[in-house]
């Protein structure tokens, strides 16, 4: 998949939606990530190991992976993944192989100090189809500088 | 932290993480990203977290006094991002074990949330060869245990 073409601020008020993510959780990517992760627990590889645990009839996909479509969410909100302070979430069920996830979120209050970053603090969420929570949390993100005009006593140039 | 059972404070050996460009290309295909990018993806900060550690995500559920079968599962994660991590870059992962606190459940009648923290550190010698340490990424995570044994 290529980059985004132009990542842009679309949301930086207190109050605005950041733009919506869905994704698919597919068990063909859950073999690569155990690899990645070092991860040998089954429940991510075999359905038979998820049926004999009592926890359903699909793999479960990778904590960190549903961390990592709230980063790709934030990514393509702000354009540079290195602007995400924090990223704090609980995990409050299982996304099973299949399932369609929303990631998704809400800023809940923007600091501006004189002489630091402004940052946004954001209410967000991985929801399933079902209106189920997968995780929610909050994230701290540096937003751009507010654009100076004259009356700012910016340079004009 | 009181602890619970076996599980009380430890430290992990410390291990290492690389980010190549191609395991970068394979998360960030996992997760249906871009697949190519200026830095590593965000989701390594976690993704680092494991596969650094120095005995591994086997190592942390032997300190948990658990197996990887046994059904284990992420409770929270509170993820700091202090400098964005970089390709091909060598990090020194550090993950200590805070303690455990026993807890009951409906769906899971006894289980432990084990509290631990991971740091993934840059390191480098200044002009006068003195090594400097700089914390890049710091997770401070649970999982939970559960306990069948302890609810008989």
């Amino acid at each position: 998949m290529r980059p985004p073409a132009a990542p842009a601020v679309t949301a930086e008020a207190v109050g605005d939606d950041l733009p919506d993510l869905a994704v698919t959780v597919r068990a063909e990517a859950m073999k690569p990530t155990a690899l990645l992760l070092r991860d040998p627990n089954p429940i991510h590889l075999d359905p038979a190991v998820v049926r004999g645990l009592g926890l359903g009839d699909r793999v479960i996909n990778q904590g960190p992976l549903n961390v990592g479509y709230l980063w790709e969410m934030l990514a393509r909100w702000t354009g540079d993944a290195g602007l995400v302070r924090s990223l704090d979430v609980r995990f409050t069920s299982n996304a099973f192989a299949g399932e369609v996830l929303v990631a998704g979120g809400v800023i809940e209050d923007v600091a501006d100090p004189a002489d630091g970053d402004r940052i946004a603090t954001c209410a967000v969420w991985l929801c399933a189809e079902d209106g189920r929570d997968v995780v929610r949390g909050t994230a701290r993100v540096v937003l751009p500088p507010r654009p100076t005009t004259p009356d700012d006593g910016g340079d004009p140039r | 932290m009181s602890t619970a059972g076996s599980v009380g404070p430890a430290r992990m050996r410390d291990g290492a993480l690389r980010i190549q460009a191609f395991e970068d290309w394979l998360l960030r295909d996992a997760l249906g990203a871009p697949t190519s990018g200026e830095r590593p993806h965000g989701a390594w900060t976690v993704v680092g977290s494991f596969r650094g550690m120095g005995e591994g995500l086997d190592g942390l559920f032997r300190m948990l006094g658990a197996g990887t079968d046994d059904g284990v599962m992420f409770g929270e994660c509170r993820i700091e991002q202090v400098r964005p991590l970089e390709h091909e870059r060598e990090y020194v992962v550090r993950c200590e074990v805070l303690g455990a606190t026993r807890r009951t459940g409906r769906r899971v009648p006894v289980f432990d949330v084990v509290e631990y923290v991971t740091e993934i550190v840059e390191q480098s010698a200044g002009p006068d060869g003195t090594a400097t340490e700089v914390v890049a990424v710091r997770c401070h995570a649970s999982m939970i245990v559960p306990r069948p044994e302890a609810a008989a």
